[in-house]
């Protein structure tokens, strides 16, 4: 008990994440194949204050729902911890350790750390929790899906819907359990005459008021929102809106709203995260992310939402490309092959830069290298280096072409190009092999730019001293 | 692109004097075990040439309802009751009363199975027009393409069905074409790029008007360089028909793109079929590809091969859109196109259709639930409720002098951009049954500025030359136009 009071200063997290992936194994058929994962969230730290509404955008495919959903512990994760109502102290020494460890890591398992770690985790964990804790947790926390349809029994009356979470955590008699039933129904804006009737009697908007009813019914703390509002009109989401605000107003909720929907979120949440490809990319209060906005990524999201409204007239970002495969999800950064503004640390891998590469050669869009041989092999040596086996031989003059070409490709906004630190040429009798080596590269992580903005992309963190490349090297000799 | 300018050359030739769509008075019905549900209730308006249109609605409202009666692809449960579509100077309804007799009993329960086969030969007469004249994308491309034909194969099935005339023209200029003709394009191409009007000028010179789409085409090309247009060019010509195949095409060029009497049987035969039309499914391929590359498809050759399902959603909403596109529609019906895509994805489609609107100068019915999308591209807007349309204005007047209270409620319910508001304003209530609409306006069990005229029908009242409104308040009794 003590805890809860405690907590509950306006400032306190009710919840909080360290380190979340959820890892989904893929089935390949083989029984000695390699196993494959579906990175749909890929170490996510993020923290809910009591009666916060945090937004979570990001496009479809990107790890929304699974961390929605990871939150109740509906899915189990693959690796992190969450924190529920857990004193501050205890989750800062939870990372601090964990901080510690990173930079020096333990040598074995008798290390103190790591039992400390094991021992906070036993304890406050929720993914730790037994049964009985666990039951506790349900309690606290609950969830609104996307869709009404399919998340109502559809042999249950609106009353039996409602009333199931209350008969689960054996709230009290009968009579009591319909009375409060009824009366979170019409808290909700469903009159008596609605409670005799079944989920399929209901319009889109009152079902989705169905939903929110019984995600209220035992007082939760927290309620999950995922995307409450897109399957309905705009005229019922409003409705549904409102209601959301109105019921956060009077229970002191914490929402995480899960939307695509980007105006929706800025209406209702105070915080929010942007989420790309498993991965948090930008967080910070929603005014500031909303006006503006610091990641590549967050700006040309913004940027492509439609404003209902002829005169608004402002740049657009077209993005190209699609959410990438979280199969293989790109190294470095993930957003890097789409991002506008990549340079040469993102993550280029050999494979992206021999492809242009061997683009710039053989297009014939620069008459110079017309004479040159034609590739015949390219093969990947390390994660930095690839080589191109050419089918004739290359002369001195030859490769300084390929430097300039390459060069003013760069400056023409060949992104993919930037990562190129170095080109050799290696000659023998059966043709000439360019060995292209790239700059190394490093993943960002989320850092804080001022306030509470944080963003992981490489513009805004520490700049550090960027190695130069040959080209720069000898124009700064020239 | 070429494929584009040519276009625009050809509707200036012929910009009808009046509108290019014209819907007048129009009523769907669905009968089903309950009753008859008034989807669409006297539906009237029209669009210009070039222009684009947009109908906002809520769910059920009967948006989609009427794209389908203008493609005439109601669903079979549907009638078309009465009401006139015109398209130019074609009445698409001309068969609407037989078809409705056909439909309808004395009682109004409709029989279908009697009368199959006489439907099926009026909706043969409709098969003409559409997807040449009138071409539809889909709101979900998922289901809208066939999971077991490459995308190669559908893009250009519309082209077999409708565009034999432009797959035997290319082939037969290609042929005509030899290198001495062509050898002033290509000096000219290796020397300096050239414009669309400069090829068009040097290709009317030598009598090749034919080529220039696959000429611009491959100059148009951004992933090979120079020398290789030139070589690709040069190559043109060498690209001959069989002799055989060559009168077989002369003979489809003057019947006028149908396969000529005399080789009728032989297209009943399927491997006579293939040595008879395989040199026009080759080039309807060919232009696939090439409307596949205008869609901005990533690597469009391989994407020929594969199937729908190996696409994400906006590749297969542009395939959607290439197979539109293949015919060079006069109109063309865009079905909530971006409602299934994510938002940057939405904003890469819908600069594409601006792109085809700056372009193609093809009008666009474009239907959307979204303000925002419909006032990213519309030029007028249609706002429609339970079957009614019931506002017409130009997009700016819609966002500033909005009449019709649904209107008022629906651009006040969406959160906006710029502003934070505490509480959205909401329209109470929900849309009403169509099995047994409000009698008058239907607007009026929600609306809250309802008085007693409104258990009246109101009439259609147009305030001014663009602005039109499906209601009481507004005017004097005796300004109403009753149509």
């Amino acid at each position: 008990m003590e805890i809860v009071t405690n907590m509950s200063t306006s400032d306190a997290r009710i919840i909080h994440g360290t380190g979340l992936k959820v890892y989904f194994p893929i089935k390949t058929g083989k029984f000695f194949a390699k196993a494959l994962y579906v990175h749909a969230v890929d170490d996510v730290d993020f923290s809910i204050k009591r009666g916060e509404v945090v937004g979570l955008v990001g496009e479809s495919g990107c790890g929304k729902t699974t961390l929605g959903r990871l939150v109740l512990r509906l899915i189990e994760p693959t690796a992190g911890q969450l924190f529920f109502e857990t004193e501050e102290d205890v989750v800062r020494k939870y990372i601090r350790l964990l901080d510690d460890i990173e930079r020096s890591p333990a040598r074995n398992k008798q290390d103190t750390r790591l039992k400390e770690l094991a021992a906070i985790e036993k304890k406050h964990s929720v993914f730790k929790f037994e049964r009985k804790e666990m039951k506790n947790y349900r309690r606290d926390t609950h969830i609104v899906f996307q869709d009404p349809n399919s998340s109502l029994d559809p042999r249950l009356l609106i009353k039996d819907i409602v009333a199931e979470p209350l008969k689960a955590h054996h709230y009290g008699s009968k009579a009591k359990i319909y009375e409060r039933a009824v009366s979170l129904l019409a808290a909700c804006g469903l009159e008596a005459q609605f409670v005799n009737r079944f989920p399929h009697e209901l319009s889109g908007g009152q079902r989705q008021r169905v939903a929110i009813a019984r995600a209220l019914a035992m007082s939760p703390k927290l309620v999950v929102l995922d995307e409450p509002t897109s399957a309905l009109d705009v005229s019922v989401q409003a409705q549904v809106l409102n209601l959301l605000k109105q019921l956060k107003k009077d229970f002191n909720l914490s929402f995480l709203f899960i939307s695509h929907h980007l105006i929706v979120v800025r209406h209702m949440a105070e915080t929010m995260l942007v989420m790309y490809a498993g991965e948090i990319v930008e967080s910070g209060k929603t005014e500031e992310v909303f006006t503006e906005p610091l990641h590549p990524y967050t700006k040309a999201l913004l940027s492509a939402v439609p404003i209902p409204d002829p005169k608004t007239k402002r740049e657009r970002i077209i993005l190209e490309g699609e959410v990438p495969n979280l199969i293989v999800p790109p190294r470095g950064c993930r957003f890097h092959p789409r991002c506008p503004s990549a340079f040469e640390t993102c993550g280029w891998s050999p494979e992206e830069v021999r492809e242009s590469f061997t683009s710039v050669l053989q297009s014939g869009r620069h008459p110079t290298l017309s004479n040159l041989p034609t590739v015949a092999t390219g093969a990947e040596i390390d994660e930095l280096t690839f080589d191109l086996k050419m089918s004739g031989n290359l002369s001195e003059n030859d490769l300084q072409e390929i430097r300039r070409v390459i060069e003013m490709e760069i400056s023409q906004g060949n992104r993919a190009l930037k990562a190129v630190k170095d080109i050799e040429v290696g000659r023998s009798s059966e043709g000439s092999t360019i060995t292209v080596k790239l700059h190394a590269f490093k993943a960002p992580k989320l850092g804080l730019v001022k306030g509470e903005h944080m963003v992981a992309c490489h513009l805004y963190t520490a700049q550090e001293e960027k190695p130069l490349s040959t080209f720069e090297v000898q124009k700064h000799r020239a | 692109m070429r494929l584009t300018q040519r276009i625009e050359l050809k509707a200036e030739k012929h910009i009808p004097p009046g509108p290019l769509l014209r819907v007048n008075g129009l009523r769907v019905s669905f009968v089903t075990r309950t009753g008859k549900i008034q989807a669409i209730n006297d539906v009237s308006f029209e669009m210009k040439a070039g222009e684009t249109f947009g109908l906002v609605g809520e769910t059920g409202c009967g948006k989609s309802q009427t794209a389908l009666a203008v493609m005439r692809l109601t669903p079979e449960a549907g009638i078309i009751e009465r009401g006139q579509i015109w398209l130019g100077e074609m009445n698409l309804t001309q068969n609407i009363s037989k078809e409705f007799k056909l439909i309808q009993k004395r009682s109004g329960r409709v029989k279908l199975k009697r009368n199959k086969s006489m439907l099926d030969r009026l909706s043969e007469e409709i098969n003409e027009i559409r997807g040449k004249d009138v071409s539809m994308i889909f709101q979900e491309p998922m289901t809208s393409l066939n999971p077991v034909y490459t995308v190669g194969r559908q893009v250009s099935e519309t082209l077999l069905r409708h565009g034999m005339n432009l797959l035997a023209d290319r082939i037969i200029a290609r042929n005509a074409a030899t290198d001495e003709k062509l050898k002033e394009i290509v000096n000219a191409a290796s020397r300096q790029e050239l414009s669309q009007t400069q090829l068009h000028d040097m290709l009317e010179g030598c009598g090749l008007e034919a080529l220039e789409d696959q000429i611009w085409f491959i100059l148009s090309r951004r992933d090979v360089g120079a020398a290789q247009k030139v070589r690709m060019i040069s190559n043109l010509p060498h690209r001959k028909a069989k002799p055989i195949t060559l009168t077989f095409l002369s003979r489809l060029r003057k019947s006028d793109g149908k396969i000529p009497v005399e080789y009728r049987i032989l297209n009943k035969i399927p491997f006579l079929r293939k040595w008879l039309i395989g040199a026009l499914e080759d080039e309807a391929l060919e232009v696939s590809y090439e409307l596949l590359s205008f869609v901005n498809m990533p690597n469009a050759e391989n994407v020929l091969r594969q199937y729908p399902h190996e696409l994400s959603g906006g590749m297969r909403q542009r395939v959607m859109i290439a197979m539109a596109l293949a015919t060079r529609p006069k109109l063309l019906i865009a079905d909530e196109p971006t409602s299934a895509l994510d938002v940057t994805v939405q904003a890469q489609i819908l600069e594409l259709l601006r792109e085809l609107k700056r372009q193609f100068n093809s009008a666009i019915l474009f239907i959307s639930h979204d303000i925002g999308v419909i006032s990213e591209i519309c030029d007028r807007v249609g706002v429609m409720y339970a079957g009614n349309l019931v506002e017409v204005a130009r997009l700016d007047q819609l966002f500033t002098e909005a009449k019709h209270p649904y209107t008022q409620g629906l651009l006040a319910s969406i959160p906006r951009y710029g502003e934070k508001r505490e509480l959205l304003q909401t329209i109470e209530g929900t849309v009403p049954n169509l099995i047994d609409p409000p009698k008058g306006c239907r607007f009026r069990t929600r609306c809250n500025r309802v008085f007693e005229k409104c258990s009246e029908g109101p009439p259609w009242l147009q305030l001014s030359e663009e602005h039109g409104v499906l209601c009481w308040l507004y005017g004097d009794s005796d300004k109403h136009v009753n149509e």
